[in-house]
């Protein structure tokens, strides 16, 4: 079988489109009709077809670097769109953080209110967003306001878990009554609002400020950025509190009368507060970025 | 003195001043990148050629402009790059840096033990 001569020989369609979407707008059509160019005239004759498209993908692949990557998967888009089609870049984000919001309440639901992801999930998507995120800052100036919005949000933060904290020392739930309601048919996790209650406001806290500094700024990734500072400063400051209660005579009595108070018991705190909740809050931060982004958009324009 | 350029950024630049290739002389991206390959005795990815074309680019050492695309390549315009100034000047800031580092070497360097 013989393929179509060299100079009408194409490279692969997809390999094409992923070197399109690779490139800055200003050289798609000049790098890829340069690689076109070499393909037919060269690789062509001297590999074979089959060789020659082996080449176009390596050549491809030389293009992928993070940078690239992250230019269009984030500026390169949203620039474009926003000049081309404001109303609609608006809408996008909007809808992509809607449909978030309910693919994690579909997963939450499905697991049972248990964790709905591994840690193998969790840990490369808050990493991934973490870093798309400190790519859009860029001065000084980014980072005194992160750290302003770092310490409002935080503190909010921190006043939440000591709330939650106060509740667990002045009225404990029996850890039996908890284990045999788990064990009932009818269990629900709304039933104990002590536990939910808390988390939703965490949540809540991490999309507010990743909302709020998406819409003064139109960054999504500033909004990542400045709910994960408050994630920071607020597990530190309350770690850091409860730390200090319990080098006071105030800490709770332990109910077996053994072990002294301490971080584990204080409050069921678990020492990695602070990794868990710098994660959740890379991915709430960018969910709130993405509204603060389309609804900002959208109410500048009204 | 600017930031003494790479090994790779020189090749690049060499490749538009002093082309030997038949097809370098045209100085667009392809023509530049079978320059740098024969330059440098090796097959080198597109990639890294029109990375570093970008940053010469945004540090004022060469500029570009669009040139007409031909049947061969569907059409698609052609970038040709041209040297400024001051990506000569770079250049012959390399090469002195370059032989200044090797002064008083006696070459070829040889293990002493």
């Amino acid at each position: 079988m013989t393929g179509p001569p060299a100079e009408r020989a194409e490279p692969p369609v997809w390999a094409e489109v992923a070197l399109r979407v690779l490139l800055a707008p200003k050289d798609r059509e000049t790098v890829s009709g340069d690689l076109l160019e070499e393909y037919r005239e060269v690789v062509v004759p001297a590999r074979g077809v089959a060789g020659a498209r082996f080449w176009y993908v390596r050549q491809v692949l030389s293009f992928v670097t993070l940078e690239g990557v992250l230019r269009a998967v984030l500026k390169e888009t949203r620039e474009r769109e926003m000049v081309n089609n404001p109303s609609r870049t608006s809408l996008l984000w909007t809808l992509a953080a809607s449909l978030a919001l309910v693919t994690i309440a579909g997963l939450l639901v499905r697991s049972n209110f248990g964790p709905p992801l591994g840690l193998n999930i969790l840990v490369p998507v808050a990493l991934s967003l973490a870093v798309a995120g400190t790519v859009s800052t860029r001065s000084r100036a980014d980072v005194r306001t992160l750290w302003r919005v770092g310490l409002l949000w935080g503190g909010l933060l921190a006043s939440v878990l000591l709330v939650r904290l106060a509740f667990e020392v002045l009225a404990p739930v029996d850890p039996v009554e908890r284990f045999l309601a788990r064990a009932r048919a009818d269990y629900s996790e709304f039933d104990y609002p002590r536990r939910w209650l808390p988390a939703v406001a965490v949540v809540a806290i991490f999309i507010g400020s990743g909302f709020w500094t998406a819409w003064r700024t139109g960054r999504v990734g500033r909004g990542t950025l400045a709910a994960m500072a408050a994630s920071a400063t607020g597990s530190l400051t309350y770690i850091a509190l409860v730390a200090l209660g319990n080098t006071l005579p105030l800490g709770p009595q332990d109910p077996l009368g053994s072990a002294p108070a301490n971080l584990q018991y204080f409050g069921n705190i678990p020492a990695g507060l602070a990794p868990v909740l710098l994660m959740f809050s890379a991915v709430f931060g960018t969910i709130g970025g993405m509204f603060g982004r389309g609804l900002g958009a959208a109410s500048s324009r009204a | 003195m600017a930031d003494v350029l790479g090994t790779f950024e020189q090749a690049v630049l060499l490749s538009l001043v002093r082309p030997v290739t038949e097809l370098g002389k045209e100085a667009y991206g392809r023509a530049i990148l079978t320059e740098v390959q024969h330059r440098l005795g090796r097959e080198v990815a597109a990639g890294a050629v029109y990375a570093t074309l970008d940053r010469l680019e945004q540090k004022g050492l060469i500029s570009s402009e669009l040139d007409e695309g031909t049947e061969v390549r569907a059409g698609r315009p052609r970038r040709c790059y041209a040297i400024e100034p001051a990506g000569v000047r770079a250049l012959n800031d390399a090469k002195v840096a370059t032989e200044r580092l090797y002064t008083g070497v006696k070459w070829p360097i040889k293990v002493t033990s």
